[in-house]
């Protein structure tokens, strides 16, 4: 009976021990197994909620809208609030058409390294591009299938001049926030959900 | 004369050569030396700029690496970034830009300073109270974009975005595409830069430093399997100038050796094969040495050009010691050919002398060569030979040729000129009925390699450096001027652009605004405290941090005061080198050069041009002016020729005072030229210049030929010595050409080749046609 507590002890241990054999592949979980989900995924819909905080604001600005992807490489970001504007990003060219100031502008995402890099933390891991992604971020993936955080640190001084580190979570081949933090300790928060707006 | 005195002359002049040559022998490689002078003020400023002009200073760098998936190599694009690092320290370069933002930071931050003055987006309505809250809405929606954090740091003082607007417009229009924020070539395979050295593009020894410096820095960070390639003005000049020198040492060497084998196999003697190499010799130092004198410089093709002379002058001594009877004297044997060696002599002189009334420095140079080196050879031949040449080293017996008899095949005396003129005929109507007979391409005077040209084309294309096809030049009295009548133009360009009847233009007025726009841009400037308000009411419900703009209403109130901007201000800047390219001072005033691409048709622009009366605007055809010059190159060219074969007619009818004997020597010479011709036509070889000046040479070499055929012979050994003289000195003149004609530099291969096929054609030709002795005699 003594022994009771120690043996319960050790039952205890055992149990946890089994636990752990159980939860083993959950640790195992691999950027190649979410990388290999979030590719499988051919389009996807989705609302939004940014919230950008700046120095350079007296509030933090929340924009609203939607957002849609196309494997490969087509982003559409609509923006409906506070004010009307679409960005297209395909094929390398980025495309924003302001409704609210009627101005259409058009750039190369490849006439700057940085926003090219920004961009393709979004749209490398949508597609699952792994490769990509690692050409331009050191990664670091923590969590379960079901509740996962990928960190991306930038490689090149020439984009951590500008970001310092973007933190993206999601269950499975869901993305459900991206945080960015820029150098300028400017920081953005999108809240993504399957929802209509 | 006597014998003393003439050596000593020739011996002190030969010092003298030698010692000037020693110490003040200047090289030149410059092609515009073959140009000729400008015949229009367009002309005048399209070769000026090919000389000294900013485009003369670029160096085109590409760093490749093939990628076997295609994607462009990151480390090919930190490659180039860290070599336009390197380069912008050295103080070779003006101005390195290889499309990096970052690299353009200097740039930036002289335009931020000035964009208040410098932005056509400064007008009255960007600074009320509409304007200025289209503005700051942009500036909210920018910030919360992808390029938020890029834009952040120039907002405060910057709401209106004047930066952005600069750094479109001076974003090139179909330059060259960005990858990995470099410029890449399409197909990924190279990064491109552009270099700007201080140096002009003429002057060859900084140029050749600085693509030194380009190496150097690039092999201390290249990226393995990566290779660095350099094109432009300068480097091309370089690579000319090293192609030319090593030519012309080949071509003389490989002519020296050949020409010393004939000799030896003829005399079976050293001696005499040492001999007749003087004659040569001096011609050749003598001829440089007055080219030196009379131009302060020499050009290599010149000195290449001396090969070919070589041969030619090497056929007198071997006329003298090769006609020498055995046993004869020379001075016997002078006696005998005198008359036509001199004959000989005069007539090559004679077909330069044509060349030396060009107007083009090249041409006159080689003239000048040829008269001053084939006058020496012949008067060392006459003068100082017979006093140097031991009396024993004849007498050893030459090598028998069986030219005593007609060759097999010869047709007899009776069927040989209608043959001849049957064949001449035939060339004739060949030459005339021959589509491309001429080659108009400027482009290939240059003595450049295919490969060479080709990267150079490549590069430009890719870097979308102006192909400029299309070319329209506006003048004024001076810059203020000039600066408001393209800002003028520009409205009318801008429409045609709209039209679609141009894709773009270049204009230094875009960049370079004239006093009179400056001071309307100063006068769009509110004053400090309507601006305040104004920015005040303008910030209504926008979540903006009170006094973030304060930057802003300072820089503005500052740029109210600033004194006018003249172009000097932004030299060593990449706008600034864009605007001295484009904005050029010339002897009558200024001149605004402004390339036009993807031109639909020239006529419309041309006649939207007129319309729009502004005086002193034109359009320009690139091409069309290059093959103006080409064209009248050739005329030129042509004319020279006809000078030439006139003076030497003459020569030959004052040397021989028989006009059926003159055309029994100029016969075969006028039908080899012609079969010359016929031959490059038939056989697809384009008619340059050059072409005609070997002819030239030609018609000199195959007179001589013709005029020892056609002297009196007494008796069979007389003709034997004659025949055994002309084959040695034909395969002498044979083997300088060929040895030319195997060069890499074009224009000496032009030369060459024709001197070989016409020395052939003139031989051939005046064997058949030569009376036979019989004929003579009578």
């Amino acid at each position: 009976v003594k022994h009771a507590p120690g043996l319960l002890g050790c039952s205890r241990l055992l149990l946890l021990a089994a636990c752990l054999a159980a939860a083993a592949p959950a640790a195992a979980f691999e950027l190649d197994t979410l990388m290999g989900w979030l590719a499988a995924v051919p389009a996807a819909k989705n609302s939004f909620t940014e919230t950008k905080h700046s120095a350079l604001l007296s509030a933090p600005l929340v924009l609203k809208g939607t957002l849609a992807y196309q494997r490969p490489d087509r982003l559409e970001k609509n923006v409906l609030s506070p004010y009307e504007e679409r960005t297209l990003i395909a094929a390398g060219t980025v495309t924003v058409e302001n409704r609210t100031l009627k101005q259409t502008r058009s750039f190369s995402l490849a006439s700057s390294a940085a926003v090219s890099a920004l961009v393709e933390s979004m749209r490398a891991t949508l597609a699952g591009d792994r490769a990509s992604l690692e050409r331009h971020y050191k990664l670091k993936l923590e969590g379960q299938p079901e509740a996962w955080v990928l960190d991306l640190a930038p490689r090149e001084r020439k984009l951590a001049d500008f970001v310092k580190q973007i933190r993206i979570a999601g269950t499975r081949e869901r993305i459900q926030r991206i945080e960015v933090e820029e150098a300028s300790g400017d920081r953005s928060i999108m809240l993504v959900s399957p929802a209509a707006p | 004369m006597s014998r003393r005195v003439a050596v000593a002359a020739w011996l002190l002049l030969l010092a003298a050569c030698g010692g000037w040559l020693s110490q003040r022998l200047v090289l030149t490689t410059d092609m515009s030396a073959f140009l000729p002078p400008a015949a229009s003020p367009a002309q005048e400023i399209l070769i000026g700029q090919m000389r000294s002009g900013i485009a003369s200073r670029l160096l085109l760098v590409a760093i490749e690496g093939g990628n076997p998936d295609g994607a462009p190599r990151a480390d090919l694009a930190r490659a180039s970034s860290n070599l336009a690092g390197k380069l912008s320290l050295d103080g070779q370069f003006e101005n390195v830009a290889n499309g990096e933002r970052a690299h353009a930071a200097k740039d930036l931050d002289q335009l931020f300073a000035l964009r208040y003055r410098l932005s056509p987006g400064v007008v009255p309505s960007r600074f009320g109270v509409e304007g200025l809250r289209a503005s700051l809405q942009e500036s909210l929606a920018l910030l919360a974009s992808p390029l938020g954090a890029e834009i952040r740091p120039w907002l405060p003082a910057d709401p209106t975005g004047e930066l952005r607007r600069l750094a479109e417009l001076l974003a090139r229009s179909g330059g060259p595409a960005l990858r990995e924020g470099v410029w890449f070539s399409k197909d990924g395979a190279r990064a491109l830069l552009i270099a700007e050295t201080r140096a002009p593009g003429f002057d060859l020894d900084a140029q050749s430093r600085a693509i030194a410096s380009i190496r150097d820095a690039f092999s201390a960070i290249a990226p393995a399997g990566a290779t660095l390639r350099i094109a432009g003005p300068g480097p091309a000049a370089v690579s000319a100038r090293a192609t030319v020198e090593r030519d012309a040492t080949r071509s003389s060497l490989i002519a020296t050796l050949g020409i010393l084998a004939v000799l030896l196999l003829a005399y079976r003697s050293p001696w005499p094969v040492l001999f007749s190499a003087l004659p040569a010799a001096s011609g050749m130092l003598a001829g440089i040495t007055v080219v030196g004198l009379w131009f302060g410089q020499v050009h290599g093709i010149t000195v290449a050009f001396a090969a070919i002379l070589i041969g030619e002058a090497v056929d007198y001594p071997t006329y003298l010691y090769a006609q020498a009877g055995r046993g004869e004297a020379l001075e016997a044997t002078l006696a005998r050919i005198g008359a036509t060696l001199r004959l000989a002599v005069l007539t090559t002189a004679c077909g330069a002398l044509a060349m030396l009334l060009s107007s083009f420095n090249g041409l006159a140079q080689l003239g000048l060569l040829t008269i001053t080196g084939v006058i020496a050879a012949g008067l060392v031949t006459r003068w100082v030979l017979p006093a140097l040449t031991p009396a024993r080293i004849l007498e050893r017996k030459l090598v028998r040729l069986p030219f005593e008899r007609a060759l097999p095949g010869v047709p007899a005396p009776r069927y040989a000129w209608p043959a001849v003129a049957a064949c001449a005929l035939l060339a004739a109507l060949a030459v005339f009925s021959a589509d491309h007979l001429w080659d108009d391409n400027l482009s290939n005077l240059t003595p450049l390699p295919e490969e060479v040209k080709r990267l150079d084309r490549e590069l430009r294309s890719e870097l979308g450096a102006p192909d400029a096809r299309y070319l329209i030049l506006a003048r004024a009295a001076d810059r203020e001027q000039l600066l408001q009548k393209s800002e003028r133009l520009a409205t009318v360009l801008d429409s045609i652009v709209q039209e679609g009847g141009i894709a773009g233009y270049e204009l230094a007025a875009k960049l370079m605004p004239s006093r009179k726009t400056q001071e309307e841009r100063r006068a769009a400037l509110p004053d400090a405290a309507t601006l305040a308000a104004t920015l005040e009411t303008a910030l209504t419900g926008l979540p903006f941090r009170p006094g973030l703009f304060d930057p802003f209403l300072a820089d503005v109130a500052r740029a109210r005061t600033h004194p006018t901007l003249e172009p000097e201000a932004l030299r060593g800047t990449a706008i600034g080198s864009k605007i001295g390219a484009l904005l050029v001072p010339t002897a009558q005033g200024w001149v605004a050069l402004v390339p036009v691409s993807g031109v639909r048709d020239a006529a419309a622009l041309d006649a939207a041009l007129r319309k729009s009366a502004e005086s002193d605007v034109q359009l320009l055809d690139l091409k069309q002016e290059a093959d103006a010059l080409v064209a009248g190159y050739r005329a030129e060219a042509l004319r020279l020729l006809g000078i030439g074969l006139a003076a030497i007619a003459l020569l030959v009818y004052a040397g021989l005072r028989s006009l059926p004997a003159t055309a029994r020597v100029l016969a075969p010479v006028l039908a080899a030229s012609l079969l010359v011709v016929a031959t490059f036509a038939l056989s697809g070889v384009q008619l340059t210049l050059f072409h005609l000046v070997a002819l030239l040479l030609v018609v000199g070499v195959g007179t001589n030929y013709a005029l020892f055929f056609n002297r009196p012979q007494h008796g069979q050994d007389d003709r034997a010595l004659m025949l055994l003289s002309l084959g040695v000195a034909s395969l002498a003149t044979l083997i300088s050409a060929l040895a030319l004609a195997t060069s890499g530099t074009p224009v000496l291969r032009a030369i060459g080749l024709t001197a070989a096929v016409g020395t052939v054609y003139a031989l051939a030709l005046s064997a058949m046609l030569a009376p036979s002795s019989k004929q003579l005699k009578s």
